[in-house]
């Protein structure tokens, strides 16, 4: 890893928009839960909580610790936030995305 | 939260690897168990999702998800590639995970005998404090033992301070029978008599009732039985209520007041499968008795705490002078002196195994050498096909495959076939243990628990994985960087010259490991074949050997003892191919004989030589002939008058050492204080302690004049029966029946042949000798195919000056010699570096042979020459396939 942005996977995209979308709000169990209302998929909890492990990893996402509540065993919140080198990596994939797109929609919408 | 839920957070914390992910992640487990279940987590379902969500994150850690863009894709498409390259070349695959996985196979299978024999703690609670305690008698003989006399035991009891407790025990076999039938036919069993502190020793508790009192082991005759596991399932169906019933054993009603564990063995049982106990029963041990100078009670004792073997017998030092002063009737300052008598103690473990470690640690270094040869071949095979592949590797490489793929598609391929070949040798080496168990010589201690262990299969797994990583690693060292091999293989030259010099090391090294095994081998076998034609003094040809208990009961007498092998002798010779028939103490070569202090009468000991203890036996008429034995005077007869005196038959050894050269007829001999007995013929030598033992200096007694006053009532003879050259186990249905006509209540046990006593004699010199020599054949052929590749690796590779020899009118002859020259040059190196590790090697089996020294000229000359012929062989096929070669056909193709 460097300072190079490398392509992003669905999956990986899909919880950058996610945590983006959750604001403020956005630990793992609630990350999940948007994840799949959004998308009307199951997302199984081995994938996203490592996924989001290695968006950390990459430096896309920041944590913090919240406060911890007796419904939680005493247990802290662990808060994910997308970093600007995150933010970068969605423009990114959004404009190769469109860029790819353009001058095809029409010929998806016939099909 | 229970305990197996508290080890899979454990788990999936160490599988997360961050704390505050891993906080996190249980945190928000909790939290949706509450509001969605409302209740805490827990249960299966929980654990499962604890469990999966940690494999989840090992795969992703192992596979290298985490931090680097490839993610796992790039590993199962590496994965994918590796299994087709393997499935393109099956031959390739099939030979490379063969020679790992039989080397592995081997070294495993006698690993786990190693493990199971000699590693593996003894069955008891804190088995390292336990110690044997003995008595040494040096002037016997360097390593003669004996074991404890009852007035020495009580005595280490009062004045040991180091153990915490130590126990006696004496084994003993007894007849039951149910007092209610007494037409049934009796039954032997396995008997031990045991003091009350042998369970507190050993921290072996009843699983039913109790142990013995001190107050039963005061008493004589005993009145109360505890059984093992075996005989209450056996005879009780495990009756839960079998305490307070009765048992008749030798005739006597015993209480059973105890029934002992199933895992509750005597240390000779966890020795042997065949010591195996029924009923034990109290030995008497009491102060108010006679002390006697007999040593046959076993003993045994727990070290107390910070004690240690070396202190133990310190303290056994101190206490050794003063048993004279102590218990002047059984220790006299001149017997101490004489014998060199002292006490001492081993720990438990050595005991029960014995000298079998040596031999077994040895066989596990010459597996390990078959591995290492195992392992240079696979080398030589993967350096052959990554030169193969140089064209295949720089063709990817400039395609854009960088150097880190290319390497772990190599390392790839190597760990599917190591771990295939670990997995399959898993299998064969479980398969191994059976065959070797059941090939086991009869002495091999602890061998009814040997078995394919937790620990080999974790040593399997582990060699298999770290040959796998070697494996792929090696030709990334060995092979610079494949990328850069495209210009060579483009001017089509012969790779890498390194890769050649490898592959020559490797054949040599696996030349010279296979001449170490070959020369172990060999020496062995023939040590083995001496033994074998060492003169045993006895015919044992078509003589079929049992043992007779009879009951107390009805045996109690002499007399009574000694009419029942008149007339049992008398019914055996009766019976339709049966020439002869006799009876005797103790069978030559199957040890279980003592000695006694004797002496001839007309020349009374020298109390500064001491009277020699020698081995005396008990015979019946018939058995000298039975066995073969040559006899020169009177044999002995039932005629004889019971009330005559005592009957002496001396060996050719016993006279020579009484009387020299003079006659020995009508001398006497005097035994364990009994009155002197006339010698009334001389008998032939027997080798009967083991041939490689000296032989016998031995005196029989006939039976026929009582001999009770010292020798007790005969009651376990060993019967030998002579056929007229039927199979001798044919006739013991015959035997059997003759016998029960006789006596119901008298079982017969140990059924053999005395061939096979005498096989199983010399059992682990052909057990060693065949193992090895299976070995050295297994790693002369993989040499051989090592040549054989390396050498056809070559001839191809030199085509084209092939071609021009033979253009120029080289003779073929001068071809198929130069090629075979080649491959003698790497053998004759490979021996001369085999034969300069031999030397010392060998030394190491010195103790093992007999015989023979361990730097036997003919046989190393006979090594070495077996070693050049097979690679002379191994280059013919390439020899012939160069003479082929077409000089235009070589040309062009260059």
């Amino acid at each position: 890893m460097g300072n190079k942005v490398t392509y992003l996977g669905e999956l990986e995209q899909m919880l950058l928009w996610t945590v983006l979308r959750l604001r403020d709000g956005a630990y793992g169990m609630a990350v999940r839960d948007e994840l799949e209302a959004r998308s009307g998929r199951d997302a199984s909890r081995g994938s996203v909580y490592i996924t989001l492990d290695r968006l950390v990893g990459k430096g896309y996402l920041a944590t913090r610790m919240g406060s911890s509540t007796p419904a939680r065993g005493g247990r802290k919140r662990r808060y994910f936030e997308v970093t600007d080198e995150g933010k970068a990596a969605l423009r990114e994939a959004r404009e190769a995305l469109v860029s790819v797109w353009t001058g095809l929609e029409s010929v998806v919408e016939e099909a | 939260m229970s305990r197996r839920e508290r080890w899979t957070e454990r788990l999936l914390r160490w599988a997360v690897a961050d704390t505050e992910a891993a906080e996190g992640l249980l945190g928000d487990l909790q939290e949706e168990w509450m509001e969605r279940r409302g209740r805490a987590p827990g249960g299966p379902a929980y654990h499962l999702v604890l469990v999966r969500l940690a494999l989840g994150y090992l795969w992703a850690r192992v596979w290298g998800g985490n931090a680097a863009g490839t993610g796992s894709a790039g590993w199962g498409r590496d994965l994918r590639f590796a299994g087709r390259a393997l499935v393109r070349t099956p031959g390739y695959s099939a030979v490379f995970a063969a020679t790992l996985g039989l080397g592995l196979a081997a070294a495993l299978t006698v690993f786990a005998v190693v493990d199971s024999i000699v590693l593996r703690p003894l069955p008891y609670q804190a088995p390292t404090e336990l110690v044997r305690l003995e008595s040494a008698v040096p002037m016997m003989g360097p390593d003669t033992r004996w074991h404890l006399a009852k007035a020495q035991y009580l005595l280490l009891r009062d004045e040991l301070q180091s153990v915490d407790d130590l126990g006696l025990y004496v084994l003993s076999v007894s007849t039951v029978g149910s007092p209610d039938r007494p037409e049934d036919q009796a039954q032997r069993v396995g008997t031990v008599y045991v003091d009350s502190h042998l369970l507190p020793t050993l921290r072996i508790e009843p699983i039913r009732g109790r142990a013995f009192t001190p107050e039963e082991t005061q008493e004589m005759p005993a009145r109360v039985v505890m059984l093992t596991d075996g005989y209450w399932n056996r005879a009780f169906g495990r009756d839960p209520d079998v305490v307070g019933r009765t048992v008749l054993v030798d005739g006597r009603p015993l209480e059973v007041v105890g029934v002992l564990p199933a895992d509750a063995r005597l240390p000779e049982e966890v020795e042997s499968s065949s010591v195996s106990t029924d009923l034990w029963m109290p030995l008497y041990v009491s102060k108010s008795e006679r002390p006697v100078n007999s040593h046959s009670f076993r003993g045994v004792a727990r070290l107390g705490a910070g004690a240690d073997v070396a202190r133990l017998n310190a303290e056994l030092d101190r206490l050794t002078p003063t048993l004279p002063e102590v218990l002047p009737e059984a220790y006299s300052a001149q017997f101490m002196e004489e014998y060199g008598f002292h006490m001492v103690a081993t720990p438990l473990k050595d005991d029960v195994v014995g000298t079998i470690a040596d031999t077994l640690w040895i066989l596990l270094g010459s597996l390990g050498l078959l591995l290492l040869v195992a392992c240079f071949n696979a080398a030589n095979l993967l350096l052959a096909r990554t030169q193969r592949r140089s064209r295949e590797m720089a063709i990817r490489a400039a395609l854009g495959a960088g150097r880190g793929t290319l390497g772990r598609q190599l390392l790839l391929e190597s760990l599917i076939l190591s771990l295939a070949a670990g997995a399959a040798a898993l299998v064969v080496a479980g398969m191994g243990v059976e065959a070797l168990v059941r090939l086991a010589p009869d002495g091999l201690p602890r061998v009814h628990d040997v078995a394919l262990s937790p620990l080999s299969v974790g040593v399997g797994a582990a060699l298999s994985l770290g040959l796998g990583l070697l494996f792929g690693i090696l030709p990334a060292a060995a092979g610079a960087d494949m990328t850069k091999v495209l210009g060579d293989a483009g001017r089509g030259m012969t790779a890498s010259r390194r890769h050649h010099a490898a592959r020559r090391v490797l054949v040599v090294a696996q030349l010279a490991v296979s001449v170490i095994l070959l020369a172990g081998a060999a020496l062995l076998y023939q040590s083995y074949r001496n033994l074998s034609s060492v003169e045993s003094g006895i015919d044992p040809e078509n003589v079929l050997t049992f043992r007779v208990i009879l009951p107390a009961e009805q045996y109690g007498d002499y007399v009574a003892a000694a009419d029942y092998y008149r007339r049992a002798l008398d019914r055996l010779e009766g019976l339709p191919g049966v020439r002869s028939a006799g009876a005797v103490s103790a069978l030559p070569l199957d040890g279980g004989w003592g000695c006694s202090l004797t002496y001839p009468t007309d020349r009374p000991p020298n109390p500064n030589d001491g009277p020699p203890c020698l081995p005396v036996f008990l015979v019946t008429p018939g058995y000298f002939e039975t066995l073969g034995i040559p006899i020169e005077g009177t044999p002995p007869s039932w005629d004889a008058p019971m009330d005559r005196r005592l009957e002496a038959f001396v060996a050719q050894a016993t006279a020579r050492r009484f009387w020299g050269d003079e006659a020995a007829l009508g001398r006497g001999v005097s035994s364990f204080g009994a009155p002197a007995a006339p010698v009334q013929a001389v008998v032939g030598d027997v080798r009967g302690a083991g041939l490689r033992e000296p032989v016998w200096e031995a005196t029989y007694l006939s039976i026929v004049p009582p001999t009770n006053a010292y020798w007790g009532v005969p009651r376990f003879l060993r019967i030998a029966v002579k056929t007229d050259g039927t199979e001798p186990l044919a006739i013991v249905p015959a035997v059997r029946q003759a016998l029960t006509e006789l006596d119901p209540r008298v079982p017969m046990s140990d059924i053999r042949s005395m061939d096979g006593v005498v096989a199983d004699s010399n059992a682990r010199d052909s057990f060693v000798a065949l193992l090895l020599g299976l070995a050295s054949a297994f790693s002369l052929l993989l040499s051989a195919l090592g040549v054989y590749a390396v050498i056809s690796y070559i001839v191809q590779g030199r085509r084209g000056e092939i071609g021009v020899r033979l253009a120029l009118g080289s003779g073929t002859g001068r071809v198929r010699s130069m090629v075979v020259g080649q491959s003698v040059r790497l053998g004759v190196l490979g021996v001369l570096l085999g034969l300069a590790a031999a030397v010392p090697v060998s030394r190491i089996l010195a103790s093992f042979l007999y015989e023979l020294s361990p730097t036997e000229p003919v046989i190393l000359a006979g090594v070495a020459v077996v070693l050049l012929a097979v690679t002379g062989l191994a280059s013919f096929a390439p020899a012939m396939r160069a003479t082929r070669v077409d000089p235009v056909e070589a040309l062009r193709s260059d």
